[in-house]
């Protein structure tokens, strides 16, 4: 299973680590980076990445989304979804012309984002979008693999009838390879706790994979390593929150507004849980080996050193989680039934810690693996899914 | 009774003034969670720092705040409405087991404590300073925190 970072502010961070061997390559955001930086970007960097075109909304130049040739505005000034039916051919065009540009791994077919998806969105989807890509790349003949990048709301999880409406739109094209999996998320909590949400995800992914799809899942966080006992090809590790976990609003100019910085955490592979630091500090003041609960990598001496200030700009934990999380992905064992086993054993594993770490400190609720047991019981729910048939 | 916990901040914050003078802050942002009100005395260059987290039901959402408050605190208070202090005092252990105070407080500004927690270095030496540097200037006056811990 390859681990992608899903780029965006302070993509620096990203292509630093995977300069160093850390992930298998870079998944690029428009609205963060202007189009002539990512095609002045060496080839190595792009070659086992892809683009995240990020239509989602037509008409919100938010960032430096209006440097690509085919942003919507820079076709006709509002657009609005009627201009699709004049525009939607030469938009694919310029959408694939410039990825082909940059000589990424993947192509891939952006989509748009609605609160509340309209009856018409599937046929809408595959007029504007999926045939005019198809039909370009045919043309010319191009052979490279080719991601439908598909948004997924709750609603499309939870209810059945729908769920098979997407997943049957999904796997109805001829041409497309796999898909670009971005699961909605909602939740106020940093991890995901809602049983049937997650059980559902790994159904979803597990017809996808049964439909002989490519299934590389966008916006991780520590979830991913949940999803991959349903066995996508590749999960996502992001920086800041926002690339964890999909919200509409990181492509909203709303939000510029005032907002509050996060508290700088930690995650550790032990625990399965980011940890915010002023908990750590509690445990360094009460646990003396408190140290064992967190991995070694080049930049735990520093950030373990009394003079290091914590904060959620500093690079080093975001570094430290890339290095850490792509380990434990990599050590994940490829057979299903195995990784299931090594999960659910890792999953015990923190919850003793985090018993021992509760001795004495006492956690809230984003910080306490409350999510560990949820996580257990979705994977042996999915594991009688598995043996059911 | 109280009815909202803007109502029980209120009674609690003339409370505070009439007990133990008008040095605290309140609803102080920028630490470890933000608590209802921090309390301060300075003697000697010496600064001992109370936390207090109202709540009117809840405790253990407000034992959780209340041990982010060990952060920046020498003591954390989790104060319930009188009416439902019950349910914390049938888990007093677990203030116990993490040194939090527990008081209960009503209207009539009847403030009881249920369990006396000791003072003790807080945890994070930056908020520490964070907190000493804000009320370093401060000249309000203070009365002595003794009766807050054991």
């Amino acid at each position: 299973m390859k681990v992608f970072h899903q780029t965006g502010y302070r993509d620096k961070w990203n292509i630093e680590s995977y300069q160093k061997g850390v992930g298998d390559g870079l998944v690029f955001s428009p609205v963060n980076i202007d189009a002539d930086k990512l095609l002045a970007l060496d080839e190595s960097i792009k070659k086992t990445g892809f683009l995240d075109p990020q239509l989602y909304l037509l008409n919100e130049p938010k960032g430096t989304l209006h440097t690509y040739p085919y942003f919507p505005g820079n076709l006709k000034p509002d657009f609005t979804t009627p201009d699709l039916d004049d525009s939607h051919i030469h938009l694919a065009k310029l959408c694939i012309d410039f990825q082909l540009q940059n000589k990424f791994q993947y192509l891939v077919i952006p989509t748009r984002y609605f609160e509340d998806y309209p009856s018409s969105y599937f046929v809408q989807s595959t007029d504007y979008f999926v045939t005019p890509f198809c039909d370009y790349l045919f043309k010319k003949s191009i052979d490279k693999k080719v991601l439908l990048s598909v948004i997924v709301k709750s609603i499309m999880l939870s209810d059945e009838e729908k769920r098979n409406e997407v997943l049957n739109w999904i796997t109805g094209h001829q041409g497309i390879d796999g898909v670009y999996l971005i699961f909605e998320n909602n939740f106020s909590s940093k991890q995901i706790k809602d049983f049937e949400y997650l059980l559902n995800a790994l159904k979803f992914i597990k017809i996808l994979k049964d439909n002989e799809m490519e299934v590389h899942i966008g916006y991780c966080n520590t979830e991913a390593l949940l999803y991959s006992i349903a066995m996508p090809d590749s999960i996502t590790v992001g920086s800041y929150e926002n690339l964890r976990s999909f919200g509409i609003k990181r492509f909203q100019d709303s939000e510029n507004g005032p907002m509050r910085s996060p508290n700088a955490r930690l995650y550790s592979t032990k625990l399965l849980q980011w940890v915010e630091y002023q908990y750590i500090q509690a445990m360094k003041k009460l646990i003396p080996d408190y140290e064992k609960f967190f991995d070694d990598s080049e930049f735990k001496p520093l950030m373990f050193t009394p003079d290091f200030k914590w904060h959620f700009n500093k690079s080093e934990p975001y570094k430290h989680y890339f290095f850490v999380f792509n380990n434990q992905i990599k050590q994940l064992p490829h057979s299903q039934i195995e990784r299931i086993e090594m999960l659910k054993g890792s999953i015990k594993n923190a919850l003793k810690l985090f018993t021992d770490i509760e001795n004495v400190v006492l956690l809230n609720d984003d910080s306490n693996g409350s999510h560990l047991s949820t996580w257990f019981n979705v994977i042996n729910a999915f594991k009688k899914e598995l043996s059911l048939e | 009774m109280f009815t909202t916990e803007q109502q029980m901040s209120i009674m609690f914050e003339k409370f505070l003034k009439e007990n133990f003078g008008n040095s605290y802050l309140k609803e102080c942002q920028g630490l470890f969670g933000i608590p209802d009100f921090v309390y301060y005395t300075k003697q000697d260059k010496e600064v001992s720092i109370v936390s207090f987290e109202l709540k009117l039901k809840d405790w253990k959402r407000a034992a959780k705040q209340a041990f982010r408050y060990k952060s920046f605190s020498n003591i954390a208070y989790v104060v319930l409405a009188s009416k439902s202090a019950n349910a914390a005092i049938n888990n007093i252990e677990l203030f116990e087991k993490y040194n939090i105070g527990l008081a209960k407080f009503d209207s009539n500004k009847e403030f009881e404590i249920l369990h006396k927690p000791k003072a003790s270095k807080p945890y994070s030496d930056d908020l520490s300073q964070k907190i000493v540097s804000t009320i370093s200037a401060s000249r309000k006056r203070s009365k002595s925190i003794a009766t807050l811990s054991c």
